[in-house]
């Protein structure tokens, strides 16, 4: 297995900024990229692979305790925050019927109730956004400090789950977010 | 010595490093652009660029729309054979040729004139292609360059050589940029980073079969002239006059379509317009004002239009030339691939190996196990594209993995996909005792037998004509059984006049007794009715959308 810190010359620890990392990957890939002079295929696949592991919190703390423990971490569930995640859910599901039903929509009466459908679920995926931003800025600073007590193995692990669902639900709701936009402002066209 | 080229779909470029400059070569008329426009004379000589144009009408012209493509996936224009789901070949001069070919004599004319003006032999390239290409495409690229004589040094997206151009001056600057390339006939949306030298492409997305061209066809319809008349119309626009005002409103839609994939490389990227040092122009249909406005709306910015819109691709090209043979120190280039890859797995569903947006080159392993005892092999179906649905995605091809006779899950075959510098897949069998590699090559989907190709063509006619009017009723009903609930919600939440509400009532029962009387007829009658009975409803339900 690979050890991503040390192809990245970075030290075991769990938070390292996000743009400290990017800049160890760039500065290396220019001399490992194969285009280069001093180029090489297979520390450039190492080296990207490494990258890919230690660029976002959930995947660089679960490298880490494997790294430490030996083992991959269990996946948990998160800590909390239920309510938030059904909601998610909820915001998914909701688009999934919406959408269907705004395209095929076939009388200018009934685009119209499908885009005040899809206003209405717009809005309320825009706010589920702003608790999850909230929720992310609690998730930063918790690494801040899980960094500042390093090592804390167990602590470690719970919060590489709440980062993992947390990246999860942001995920699903910014492409309901982008789907329902897009949705709604060709209909908008369509109508003017 | 590396030519850096653009293969464009209207038009192409050559170029070389000079003196540590990227320099294009002109033709004996100081013309820098050469036309993608092949014909060929009755001898069987092919005759490009501007002299193919002076018989237009005999002449290939967008041929890049083509490379790679099969019938039936779009339009497909003049001199094109075939059958459904067959690669596009082309009737001309009396015989099948593939795009590829036509592709490889405009590569052949820029290779000849470069050697003319260099006075030495030319015979490796980097050639430009659409960022949002995929397999096939890129492929039957390559081939078309192998064809005409180079070895195909790279194959590079058209807005990360934009990019390169635009950052060649700029090495020491730590920025993060889009490109808009809105070319003759495809379209590409790049973001990237600039780091001391490195660029590196974060998100990209496109449209390949989008372009200058669409504008010429939608104009042409407009004012019911030629494609070729509608370009001259186009050049010649007077700001606010009563004709600009025509070509903006049919233009507007064929632009509108290129927003999605903004949006799209935006949240790809994880940014957003206000984190964007530069949005750059490049492509010959980003001189229209038109797009120029579009740009600036969706991105919250003036976009930068210091790059050359015809000659920065090709620029670009020029300059990974000249990473790759070593005369330009400082630049690394770091690509992504624009489509995920995937293989098909149980319930026909597409199961993601490598994502879009991945750095490349790029390898990720899969293990393949046997589900039956002593079972001999596995085909395997690759994919590329971003739907759930295995059969919504672009099928690359098949292999066969060979098992060992063992037991049931005991018998295992490692499989590596490899995306490779050029964008292009390799697969890989490892046998897990000796740990050698095996290439497998992809059989393509393209080749279907003859009679399978007959029998799906049967199959579709038959299902065509079927009961055509019992489908008819039953779309017809479908319409009504959702126009008549969405009235009652429409008529909750917003007020109407009791002439208006009488008329509704009125064509809302003429629907239910077309339906009672299953007619055909009467149920499309009714329901136009009752669409018009509506009409401002559904406007003044929008209006109030748009307000809140």
């Amino acid at each position: 297995m690979i050890d991503a810190f040390r192809e990245l010359d970075l030290p075991r620890r769990p938070g390292h900024p996000e743009s400290e990392i990017k800049t160890a990957f760039l500065e290396r890939a220019k001399t490992l990229h194969p285009d280069r002079q001093t180029g090489d295929a297979k520390k450039f696949e190492s080296l990207r692979a490494a990258y890919d592991l230690l660029k976002n919190p959930a995947t660089r703390l679960r490298h880490l305790i494997t790294l430490e423990t030996g083992q991959s971490p269990k996946t948990a569930p998160p800590t909390g925050h239920f309510e938030l995640f059904s909601a998610v859910c909820q915001i998914v599901e909701q688009t999934r019927t919406a959408l269907p039903e705004a395209t095929r929509a076939s009388n200018s009466l009934a685009r119209s109730l499908a885009a005040v459908q899809l206003a209405k679920l717009i809005k309320a995926a825009s706010e589920i956004a702003s608790r999850l931003d909230v929720m992310e800025q609690n998730l930063s600073s918790r690494l801040a400090d899980l960094d500042a007590s390093w090592p804390q193995l167990e602590a470690a692990a719970t919060l590489a789950s709440d980062f993992a669902f947390t990246a999860k639900c942001r995920h699903q709701l910014s492409e309901c977010l982008f789907e329902l936009n897009d949705s709604l402002r060709g209909m908008r066209q369509g109508n003017t | 010595m590396i030519a850096g080229i653009d293969l464009g779909t209207t038009n192409s470029l050559i170029g070389v490093m000079d003196s540590g400059f990227p320099v294009l070569i002109a033709d004996e008329h100081e013309r820098r652009l050469t036309p993608s426009a092949v014909r060929f004379e009755d001898d069987g000589r092919a005759v490009v660029g501007w002299e193919a144009l002076d018989k237009r009408e005999e002449a290939i012209l967008s041929v890049k729309r083509l490379i790679g493509a099969r019938i039936g996936e779009g339009p497909e224009g003049p001199f094109v054979v075939g059958r459904q789901g067959e690669p596009v070949r082309l009737r001309v001069g009396g015989r099948d040729r593939t795009p590829e070919e036509i592709s490889a004599e405009i590569l052949r004319a820029l290779k000849s004139r470069a050697e003319a003006v260099l006075g030495q032999p030319v015979d490796r390239a980097v050639i430009t292609v659409p960022a949002y290409f995929n397999d096939a495409q890129r492929t039957a690229t390559k081939r078309a360059g192998e064809m005409a004589g180079f070895t195909v040094e790279r194959l590079l997206p058209e807005p990360t050589a934009a990019a390169l151009a635009f950052g060649l001056d700029r090495l020491g600057d730590q920025t993060r940029v889009a490109v808009f390339d809105l070319g003759g006939g495809t379209f590409d949306i790049s973001i990237l980073d600039l780091h001391d030298g490195v660029f590196h492409v974060l998100a990209t997305h496109g449209d390949t079969k989008l372009g200058g061209d669409d504008f010429d066809h939608v104009i042409a319809a407009e004012f019911g002239i030629s494609p070729a008349e509608a370009e001259t119309l186009k050049k010649e626009l007077v700001a606010g006059s009563e004709t600009e005002q025509r070509v903006r409103r049919v233009c507007l839609p064929v632009l509108e379509r290129t927003r999605r994939h903004c949006e799209r490389a935006l949240l790809d990227a994880g940014t957003t317009p206000g984190e964007l040092g530069s949005v750059i122009l490049v492509g010959g249909a980003t001189r229209m004002t038109l797009v120029r406005e579009f740009v600036e709306e969706i991105f919250q910015q003036v976009p930068d239009i210091s790059q050359h819109p015809d000659e920065a691709v090709a620029m670009g090209a020029v300059i990974q030339a000249g990473v790759l043979e070593g005369s330009v120190q400082n630049v690394t280039l770091l690509d992504v691939t624009p489509l995920s890859l995937g293989i098909e797995t149980f319930g026909g569903l597409m199961n993601v190996i490598i994502p879009r947006n991945s750095t490349i080159p790029i390898k990720a392993g899969e293990m393949f196990t046997n589900a039956v005892t002593n079972q001999s092999g596995m085909r395997i179906s690759v994919l590329q594209g971003e739907r759930e649905m295995a059969n919504d995605n672009w099928k690359l091809g098949e292999f066969t993995v060979d098992f060992q006779p063992l037991p049931k899950g005991q018998a295992r075959v490692g499989v590596q996909f490899e995306i490779d510098v050029n964008g292009i897949l390799h697969v890989l069998a490892r046998d897990t005792a000796t740990g050698e590699d095996t290439h497998l090559a992809l059989t393509s989907a393209i080749d279907v037998s003859d009679e399978a190709i007959e029998k799906m063509l049967a199959d579709s006619l038959e299902h065509a004509f079927e009961d055509m009017d019992d489908r008819q009723f039953a779309e017809a009903r479908l319409k009504a059984e959702e126009m008549l609930p969405a009235i009652e919600t429409a008529l909750a939440s917003v007020d109407v006049e009791p002439g208006e509400l009488a008329a509704i009532r009125e064509a809302e029962a003429t629907v239910r007794l077309a339906l009672e009387k299953r007619s055909l007829q009467k149920l499309k009658s009714s329901l136009a009715r009752l669409d018009d009975a509506t009409q401002s409803l559904a406007a003044r339900l929008m209006e109030k959308l748009m307000q809140e």
